[in-house]
């Protein structure tokens, strides 16, 4: 393959853009998620995930023509098949239409409840004419009849016939939302009637055999508070061989009630939850990566199959060395060179040590002689010293690198693994960005040696992605200006605090709130969306059984920011922040905000900061314009 | 036609004034405006003196927050989605809807009863002196603290449930502004990512606004590569977008088109002409803004459009 | 509050990547913003962005939606002149229309007026044999036909008086302007883009010549009236200016032999910028003006 034959596949091996693999790759590159077999078994499941989690392509893999592909690749067939899946999207712009208008919500109930009902039996229409070509038979008439009748309908004696009788009745629908006082009359089928009425026919004709049914509903955080009541009810309800698998962001689950009054929507009772994020993606994520690098390599390109040879990694004192550790460490020892004895047992320790001294010194104001006098006699202390503390001094020791293109680097597959959060869009996202960053660099790449990811190509791509995302989040949130300036106040917050060690405990980047009620109240709100929209991540203090969650869940910035920021990814330890001053940096004075955020602590000049964040210095600065 | 003459005719569907007067308006022509908007442009000095002298010739409206009810010459209130009492206000000899001052829920649907009973209408849209300065270089609008969004719905009486035929076959045209992230939001709706094809408003009210656009957009642009899709449509004039949604039909055919209005207001009348003409293959996809004060200031040239005048209906 | 100097350049060569991208600008080597940029200091790279981000660039398919704007504003309705024809009038007097270039006295065929004529012939399908010469516009004008003048750009509108006022024939000398003085034909002039004060001068001249004209530009859309948001001050950038336009040699010999012109552009307007096939000399020269010690211009101007 030539040098530009394989950078172009290089550069799209990871790329989350369909269009750009051929549609026959894409199915060789399905990677089954670990909880597959979960989702797949009988009982109504809540699927829980943000854009990006590969929720979507799960729930469309439980599609009955999907399953089918995946079992006939296998050497299997249709008798085993266990499940029919059929899948509906709750579309934003169509469910919203069903309110207002001078109706009252009762009667829109029973109009969403009908245009639910359209949904699914187009699906399962669908579905029954796929069954007729799979079983060779067709569907009898009388069968048709029941699920036509449940509608309003007759003389309906065809699957066909059935499907554009339903066409039709969703225009008529249509008609009626959008002039919904008229007085002419609309006939709405009940609530769950016509989806059971479709599935027992399906079995008792004998066409779906002893094969359970589900109804997929992706995006059902785009619903109203009473439609999800709405639906709740059908899930509620659903028996053998009926079985719902819903698809929902992160905090789209907003209400638990159903239209039975006090009954509410529960787990185990009824239902299982599938939490996306907590569900080895880690493991999942590394076979994806390594699939397609695997097929790299059987098209000719020299690439590692493994996923931790090909983002190369830095240990701490790679990264201490390149981050400037010598330069301190000399000086260290300069200043120590007084004293001889002191000296000689210093100069063989390595820079990655030594640097460390100074360090700890800005940390605690002691003298550096006493420091290293305490080390000599103490080493235990001071690798378990070392071993709570050497990451977080890596920004410390990055900040004094002016001009340096990286401050800090995010390198290597658990880094790569973590950031995401569990999304795995944001993981392909990195590793394309690195490796296009890396074919930038290494512009001497030949194919004779294997190519393996540079760390500084890594860093630099999830500065970029961290860039991109948080570009992203105007256009992604209905609050996204907003948003976007939180997550850009405390982020620098974050950084400052990363490059100030004194008093402070290491590796702080999360936060509870608290001040005044109301204001806790508003803020809250705006970073339980932020969470839904991968902005923030939150570990919940307790684990929510409603709505009411308590007041000290604990919230970060989304990893993916880790290295926009540069501050660490891993959760350590946490603050505090007033909520009335996060509110503060949604006016027009963020920088009074972020002051008092960092009580009063230094901040970087202007000239110092990051390219990154100096982007947004007159964000910071305070003029707010 | 007297004689033959070899220049074209310009175009006789759009006049434009510095200022109107009463000579401007046609005989028994109703105008339907926006009664005291957070900008000047609602208050166009004819329209004060024919409030003034409670004309019947002039329907104020005020609407309301919820974009469902409009308050009619301060007495009753109308359901926006209510097709008989849109038409009793719309069903006059002749019709002058000044757009200028009133949101997207309330003009589209009244056009759309105008055009059902077939009443001869103008639109008048007023352009504004001046926009608020916005900081440089033009880069995302962190700063924009003049919308708030009521968030995704169908604008009353366009409302599409059937949804496209083959979800593979979809185009989502943008008209762009200078709110570089709303078509992103709107766009993020669909599933399966459709092709994004962009319009932007050339020639633009002033010299410097399609490429301030552009870069805008940047985000959006970047993220959908769709800066070689760009098309360019007049930023005053609807019937010019209007072509280019015809041109991307027969650039698209058998595809389902969601349009987003949320650039220039003649853009969005010229997309919403657009989707009356054509229902079953289009869907408008918009965010409902709330606009703060201040925006825009002063007025500048006024356009009145004569939709009876079309050249592409 | 300005971005410090190396985050303003990033964001404004981001800026000209989607404009070239998006197919506003044309690739390089015909504007060159990053060959550009090296002709400055470090220090001097906040005000070379800031310039960078204000210039704007009007190509081929803009440069013909102008033309067509203009021409379709002939029947708009607003006033064209002091006392030029209302729109009816002008509409009617089409049928008997001949178009001719705004030039020179002595007429180059590289004048955009003739280009001008060139593209409405293309876009706007005026037949061949109704574009003519001066000297038979003069001609039909004296026998009551109208004539539409066309060019790219009004600066001064000297230019356009000077045709309106050119005096032809030896024997009995006549002008545009004294043949409506007797006579009163309709004379139109199409311009793509005029600066206010130009289209002043032209109304005071020659109040009953209707000008069909997309954008009149104000004070919004020079360097003096967009610094004030810039976050430099007016000296700033006279200074930077004087240093760097001292390095610049264009051919023009009444603007390399001025220092305010050098620097701020003809008749010191500093104007903002170019169409795709000319850009006017009022435009800042540092834009466009070839220069000594490996000057690199932004965009080349014909």
């Amino acid at each position: 393959m030539s040098d530009i034959e394989t950078t172009s596949v290089l550069s799209v091996l990871f790329s989350d853009n369909r269009a750009e693999w051929p549609s026959e790759h894409f199915k060789e590159l399905f990677v089954e998620p670990t909880y597959l077999s979960k989702l797949e078994s009988v009982r109504p499941c809540f699927l829980v995930g943000g854009r990006g989690t590969g929720k979507t392509t799960s729930l469309q893999s439980l599609k009955y023509d999907s399953t089918y592909e995946r079992l006939i690749s296998r050497g299997l067939d249709f008798g085993d098949q266990e499940y029919l899946g059929v899948l509906v999207r709750m579309n934003k712009n169509r469910v919203r239409a069903f309110q207002g208008g001078g109706i009252d919500d009762e009667h829109w109930n029973k109009v969403f409840a009908h245009y639910f009902n359209l949904l699914v039996c187009f699906e399962l229409t669908e579905l029954g004419l796929w069954l007729e070509t799979k079983t060779g038979r067709e569907l009898r008439g009388d069968y048709i009849d029941r699920i036509s009748s449940d509608f309003g309908i007759s003389s309906v004696s065809t699957l066909s016939d059935l499907k554009n009788e339903i066409r039709k009745l969703i225009s008529e629908l249509q008609i009626y939302v959008n002039n919904p006082n008229s007085s002419s009359n609309i006939i709405l089928s009940i609530a769950e009637s016509p989806v059971r009425t479709f599935s027992e026919v399906l079995m008792e004709s004998g066409f779906a055999g002893d094969r359970v049914f589900f109804c997929c509903v992706d995006e059902y955080e785009n619903l109203l508070d009473y439609q999800q009541a709405v639906l709740n009810t059908y899930i509620k309800h659903a028996e053998p061989p009926l079985s719902y698998k819903v698809g929902v962001r992160k905090n789209g689950f907003r209400n638990r009630q159903t239209l039975d009054g006090q009954d509410l929507l529960s787990i185990p009772d009824d239902y299982a939850e599938i939490e996306i994020a907590d569900e080895g993606f880690e493991y999942f994520a590394k076979a994806v990566a390594e699939l397609r690098l695997e097929c790299a390599k059987n098209k000719g390109i020299n690439v590692p199959t493994k996923l931790n040879e090909f983002l190369v990694d830095l240990s701490f004192s790679e990264e201490a060395e390149s981050l400037g550790a010598g330069r301190i460490s000399t000086q260290v020892l300069e200043e120590l060179s007084g004293n001889e004895d002191l000296h000689l047992r210093l100069v063989d320790k390595s820079d990655s040590e030594i640097y460390f001294l100074k360090y700890w010194q800005e940390k605690t104001g002691d003298q550096l002689i006493d420091l290293a006098q305490h080390w000599i006699n103490n080493e235990r202390v001071w690798e378990t010293r070392r071993g709570n503390h050497g990451y977080a001094s890596l920004f410390w020791l990055g900040k004094g690198r002016k001009g340096a293109r990286v401050r800090k680097y995010y390198c290597g597959e658990r880094v790569f693994l973590s950031l995401p959060a569990g999304n795995i869009r944001y993981f392909l996202e990195l590793i394309d960005a690195a490796i296009n960053h890396e074919l930038e660099i290494n512009t001497g790449y030949d194919q004779l040696s294997s190519l393996g990811i540079s760390p500084m190509a890594q860093t630099l791509a999830v500065r970029d992605v961290g860039k991109r995302r948080l570009n992203q989040l105007e256009g992604l949130a209905d609050h996204g200006v907003q948003l976007k300036r939180l997550v850009l106040a405390i982020g620098k917050v974050f950084f400052e605090m990363a490059r100030e060690p004194a008093q402070r405990s290491p590796e702080v980047n999360s936060f509870v709130i608290d001040g005044d009620k109301e204001d806790v109240e508003k803020i809250r709100a705006l970073l339980i969306e932020g969470v839904g929209h991968l902005a923030f991540e939150v570990t919940p203090r307790t684990k929510a059984t409603s709505n009411l969650e308590m007041k000290d869940d604990e919230y970060r910035l989304h990893r993916i920011f880790s290295g926009f920021f540069e501050i660490s990814h891993r959760k350590k330890r946490s603050t505090k922040f007033d909520a009335t001053h996060l509110l503060g940096v949604l006016d027009s004075k963020p920088s009074k905000a972020i002051q008092q955020l960092l009580e009063g602590g230094e901040q970087v000049g202007e000239s110092d900061l990051p390219e990154q964040l100096a982007l947004f210095s007159s964000f910071y600065s305070g003029d707010g314009n | 036609m007297a004689e033959s003459s070899n220049f074209p005719d310009p175009f006789d569907h759009t006049v434009r004034f510095e200022s109107i007067g009463l000579e401007d308006i046609l005989e028994n022509e109703t105008i339907i405006v926006a009664d005291g908007s957070t900008e000047d442009r609602g208050q166009l000095p004819l329209w004060a003196s024919l409030r003034a002298s409670a004309s019947d010739q002039l329907i104020s409206l005020v609407p309301d927050i919820n974009a469902e009810t409009v308050i009619v010459n301060a007495k009753n209130t109308i359901h926006l989605r209510d097709e008989e009492q849109l038409d009793h206000i719309t069903n006059k000899e002749k019709l002058l809807i000044d757009i200028s001052g009133l949101p997207h829920s309330v003009w589209a649907p009244l056009l759309k009863s105008a055009q059902k009973q077939n009443i001869p209408t103008r639109v008048l849209y007023a352009e504004p002196e001046s926009y608020k300065p916005h900081p440089s270089p033009a880069s995302a609008t962190l700063f924009d603290l003049s919308l708030d969004f009521l968030g995704m719905a169908p604008l009353p009486g366009f409302v599409q449930l059937s949804g496209p035929p083959d979800e593979d076959k979809c185009i989502f045209v943008a008209m762009l502004g200078f709110e570089g992230n709303r078509p992103e939001r709107l766009v993020l709706q669909i599933d399966p990512v459709p092709k994004v094809i962009p319009i932007v408003g050339v020639p633009g009210f002033q010299l410097e606004y399609p490429a301030f656009t552009v870069a805008c957009n940047r985000v959006l642009l970047d993220d959908y590569r769709a800066h070689k899709e760009l098309r360019y449509a007049r930023a005053s004039c609807p019937f010019d977008a209007y072509l280019q949604l015809k041109k991307i039909h027969r650039d698209y055919p058998n595809h389902y088109m969601y349009i987003a209005p949320v650039g220039t207001k003649p853009h969005s009348l010229g997309a919403i002409l657009y989707s009356l003409n054509n229902p079953n293959n289009t869907e408008i996809l918009f965010d409902h803004p709330i606009r703060k004060a201040g925006r825009t200031k002063g007025l500048g040239v006024i356009h009145i459009y004569d939709l009876g005048k079309s050249p592409y209906v | 509050m300005i971005l410090r100097n190396d985050v303003l350049v990033e964001e404004v060569l981001a800026k000209c990547d989607v404009l070239k991208s998006a197919g506003l600008w044309p690739a390089e080597p015909i504007i060159t913003p990053r060959a550009w940029l090296q002709n400055f200091d470090d220090d001097d790279l906040g005000i070379a962005a800031f310039l960078l981000d204000k210039f704007t660039f009007y190509n081929q398919r803009f440069s013909d939606a102008l033309l067509v704007s203009s021409y379709n504003s002939i029947g708009d309705g607003l006033s064209k002149g002091p006392q030029a024809p209302g729109a009816n009038d002008l509409i009617r007097s089409l049928s008997s229309a001949v178009l001719t270039p705004i030039s020179g006295e002595v007429p180059n065929p590289t004048d955009s007026g003739f280009l001008m004529c060139r593209k409405a012939r293309q876009i706007l399908e005026i037949p061949e044999d109704k574009i003519v010469d001066h000297k038979y516009a003069i001609d039909h004008a004296s026998s009551s036909g109208t004539v539409i003048f066309i060019d790219d750009f009004v600066g001064s509108g000297d230019q356009f008086l000077e045709t309106w006022e050119r005096q032809y024939g030896r024997s009995n000398p006549r002008s545009f302007s004294s043949i409506q003085n007797d006579i009163d034909f309709t004379a139109i002039y199409i311009t793509l883009v005029s600066t206010d004060f130009g289209l002043n001068n032209i109304h005071r001249n020659a109040p009953k010549v209707a000008v069909c004209v997309t954008h009149v530009l104000d004070q919004k859309s020079v360097l003096s009236g967009v610094i004030n948001d810039s976050g430099f001050t007016e000296s700033d950038v006279e200074t930077f200016l004087l240093k760097y336009s001292a390095r610049l040699q264009p051919k023009e010999p009444y603007i390399v032999n001025n220092s305010n012109y050098l620097a701020y552009g003809y008749s010191g307007l500093g104007l903002l910028f170019g169409f795709e096939h000319s850009i006017p000399d009022a435009t800042l020269p540092i834009f466009w003006a070839p220069g000594i010690n490996d000057w690199g211009t932004l965009v080349e101007r014909h």
